[in-house]
């Protein structure tokens, strides 16, 4: 059972600009703990709905609650991910031949790299480069830093957006029928997922840093338990903290507001008692 | 400051978190000091005073990033909104407006978590009404969040423009030095719970934290930057792809 509707309108350039925007406008309006960018995703087929599954609310509620769960990712360099999920979903809806959980599960495999390899992409790289420009144009009154900054970063991420995003459509469609081999499948999902946990690991380097400001004073040095931890692993008790929070989320059922609410007091004692600092 | 100026930036900043900037392509740079900075230079008729004295805030906070929906370190996206006008209409320099973000800088954090877990709510809201097929009234309860949020904004910016400089510093003085101490080392473990969140979905056996393990290494033993990182953990993961042959092999690894 096959659509041309839907494969004429997979090519439809104007189709394809208003489930873009569907997916962004909305992406970044309802931001919580519990599911960040979701709203984006359920968002994208609220407005398609009918595209996909003319004339069958059950089956639109089905595709939209499947989509109405956690997601996030950076949003320019993960523009490729509702670009093949859409692609995976149009497939789905011509044929019912993939399954949600596989849907489902690439979304978080590629969601989760590309949030790495984007944090440190764009914010990392490219944002901080247009702003040190802009800086120097700038630093004397002149407007110009700013607005070469904003067209410059405009210039580049909106067509880059837009390939990303299409090219996620096609990947999603053509890739379908490989994903159909379940070992291909498994494969490719297995070393993406390693991909994104790797540069996981190198991100939360860069950016987080748990110390300890305890010491012990035996006759007469002061030896900082920090730098006996660094001598064995810098960043260690970085990793643990994140190893804990994992715990908490996976196994203990750590709500994420909760687990923030814990992480301030555990920070207000650290500053008083300078077991954190 | 006139009041009515305070409006016109009130209202400024409402424009500018309309929702194509919000969680987009783009607002990740519109929203960054330097452009702000000149969106109030024109709204505050000075352009070339917000533009210096954004330069110098903008190299001040240039290594804000948001990781994992955290940010790694206080940042001044709302409270540039008050303290930059302020400081042009002082005829002051980067560092008064600083000192009047401080205080700020540290409630920014609450304020950004309170609202969003409001957006729960609204969050909730929507998911009834795509249960009751409602599809289209789910979508603009999701605009809640924005309105919300927008309003707030508009309320805080507003208002802090209005009591002006003087009034601002001497709440300041209050604020004690614990908060803002205790938030900085909040900060510091942001990133911890953002990505230990987007861990929980990716990681598939607990072995698989050793990857983490890897990656962190990397980069904080071995001085590699994230890119260089990437690439490794690319050509690893093409190694992988093409050593496990059959699924049951990839769910070993």
């Amino acid at each position: 059972m096959s659509n041309p509707k839907l494969d004429q309108l997979a090519n439809d350039n104007r189709w394809l600009r208003k489930v873009l925007l569907a997916h962004y406008n909305v992406a970044g309006v309802c931001f919580t703990f519990e599911r960040m960018m979701m709203p984006g995703m359920a968002n994208m087929f609220i407005k398609i709905r009918e595209d996909l599954y003319p004339g069958d609310p059950e089956k639109q509620k089905e595709l939209i609650k499947n989509h109405a769960v956690f997601y996030n990712t950076q949003p320019n360099l993960g523009a490729i991910v509702p670009g093949v999920v859409l692609g995976l979903e149009i497939e789905r809806a011509k044929n019912n031949s993939i399954d949600n959980e596989l849907i489902q599960s690439i979304k978080q495999a590629l969601a989760g790299p590309f949030a790495g390899i984007g944090d440190s992409l764009i914010q990392g790289l490219l944002i901080p480069i247009l702003l040190s420009i802009g800086i120097s144009l700038s630093a004397d009154g002149s407007p110009l830093g700013a607005i070469l900054g904003v067209a410059v970063f405009f210039g580049i991420n909106i067509p880059l957006v837009w390939f990303l995003f299409k090219t996620g459509v096609k990947m999603g469609i053509s890739g379908a029928e490989k994903l159909m081999d379940s070992d291909l499948k498994d494969r490719a999902v297995n070393a993406i997922e390693m991909l994104g946990i790797i540069v996981i690991g190198a991100v939360v380097a860069s950016t987080a840093n748990v110390q300890t400001g305890l010491a012990i004073t035996a006759s007469g040095s002061t030896t900082s338990i920090q730098s006996v931890i660094d001598s064995i692993l810098p960043g260690l008790l970085t990793i643990l903290s994140t190893v804990l929070i994992y715990w908490l989320i996976k196994y203990k059922k750590g709500r994420a507001m909760r687990i923030m609410v814990a992480m301030f007091l555990i920070s207000v004692l650290g500053y008083f008692t300078g077991i954190l600092i | 400051m006139t009041v009515f100026q305070a409006l016109l930036l009130a209202v400024a900043s409402s424009i500018y978190g309309l929702p194509f900037w919000r969680g987009g392509f783009i607002d990740q740079f519109t929203g960054k000091p330097l452009i702000v900075a000149l969106i109030i230079g024109i709204v505050m008729g000075n352009i070339k005073q917000a533009m210096i004295i954004g330069s110098v805030l903008q190299a001040m906070y240039i290594g804000v990033i948001a990781v994992g929906g955290i940010q790694s370190m206080p940042s001044i996206t709302r409270c540039i909104w008050f303290a930059l006008p302020l400081a042009i209409i002082s005829g002051a320099d980067a560092e008064f407006a600083v000192t009047l973000c401080v205080p700020f800088s540290m409630l920014e954090t609450f304020i950004t978590q309170f609202l969003r877990t409001l957006n729960t709510y609204f969050l909730h809201s929507a998911d009834r009404k795509i249960d009751e097929g409602k599809f289209d009234k789910a979508y603009i309860t999701y605009y809640y969040g924005l309105i919300l949020s927008t309003a707030v904004n508009f309320i805080i910016i507003f208002g802090m423009n209005v009591l002006g400089s003087t009034v601002i510093l001497q709440y300041a003085e209050l604020i004690p030095a614990w908060l803002l101490g205790s938030m900085k080392i909040f900060t510091k473990m942001g990133a911890v719970l953002g990505f230990g969140m987007l861990l929980t979905g990716l990681i598939k056996k607990n072995i698989q934290f050793l990857y983490f393990v890897f990656g962190f290494v990397l980069f904080k033993v071995m001085g590699l930057d994230t890119i260089t990182v990437t690439i490794i953990a690319g050509v690893l993961a093409y190694l992988l792809f093409i050593c496990t042959g059959t699924k049951k092999e990839a769910e070993h690894v």
